[in-house]
């Protein structure tokens, strides 16, 4: 079970290898990059669902329905 | 499918018509050519290639002058549930330049919605949202072209719940490349690689 697959698709060459060091080191470095953007998009995302609860929350005690409220935020 | 030779041509026959095979015009030719008004199929298998628990698939020699666009077909299994990344590459070389791909999401699971856009060294290509089985359909227009490259991208996890990610992405630089390089920053992924060609014309 090898880390790398290289292949050429005009001379059907593969090759099977593990990872150099510096491959190793590239893909810590893609790890931690990947769970970070995910990080940021899963706080985006709470924080967008915080924002429109807030935004509901007020426009009830505005009087709005729940069904008026969620028609105005796009719920 | 039949088949009949008529006036030194054969013809290959199915239940909507046929297609003419042009009879060599001296008898020391060696190959039968497709008339010029012939049926000529759009996409033109390429490469087809099967991996097993690999962390990175690199295919070399793939893009050409001969096609401008390309499509890719996956069938993938993983052992994460991660994003999936492409990297351009040329010479045996991925390119990896800062902040050179862009890459637009949507995806949808059940009646969640959701967008975002992301600037790194690699397309964010897709993901292994489940490791029971993901289909994935891409383009990839003119990366042998030295001029920006782009893609677009289908994945659909195929276990029990359905997902969808639809991702197009563009790459900055003016260069042309003859391959890619598809790995996942954890994890291995199992399954089959197909590349196609687009005739064009």
């Amino acid at each position: 079970m090898a880390d790398v697959l290289i292949v050429n698709a005009k001379t059907g060459e593969r090759i099977e290898r593990d990872f150099t060091p510096e491959e190793l080191a590239q893909r810590e470095a893609d790890r931690i990059a990947a769970e970070e953007a995910e990080a940021a998009r899963v706080a985006e995302e709470e924080a967008k669902i915080a924002a429109k609860q807030s935004a509901l929350q007020k426009l009830a005690a505005l009087g709005l329905t729940e069904e008026e409220a969620q028609a105005i935020v796009g719920a | 499918m039949g088949g009949c030779i008529m006036s030194g041509n054969i013809r290959l026959y199915n239940t909507s018509g046929y297609v003419e095979l042009q009879a060599p015009s001296s008898a020391s030719a060696q190959v039968l050519e497709l008339p010029t008004d012939s049926i000529k199929p759009a996409l033109v298998h390429l490469h087809t290639e099967n991996f097993s628990a690999v962390s990175s698939v690199s295919v070399d020699d793939v893009f050409s002058s001969e096609y401008e666009n390309y499509r890719l077909i996956l069938d993938t299994t993983s052992t994460a549930n991660v994003e999936w990344s492409l990297r351009l590459r040329v010479s045996g070389a991925d390119n990896s330049t800062a902040n050179s791909y862009v890459t637009q999401k949507l995806t949808a699971s059940a009646s969640t919605v959701s967008g975002s856009r992301t600037t790194h060294d690699n397309w964010s290509f897709g993901e292994h949202q489940n490791v029971q089985g993901n289909g994935h359909d891409a383009i990839i227009w003119r990366p042998f072209a030295a001029e920006k490259t782009s893609f677009w991208n289908n994945t659909a996890a195929t276990a029990s719940n359905a997902y969808l990610s639809i991702r197009t992405g563009t790459h900055n630089q003016a260069t042309s490349y003859d391959g890619f390089t598809i790995y996942q920053a954890s994890g291995t992924f199992s399954g089959t690689l197909r590349i196609y060609g687009y005739r064009n014309s």
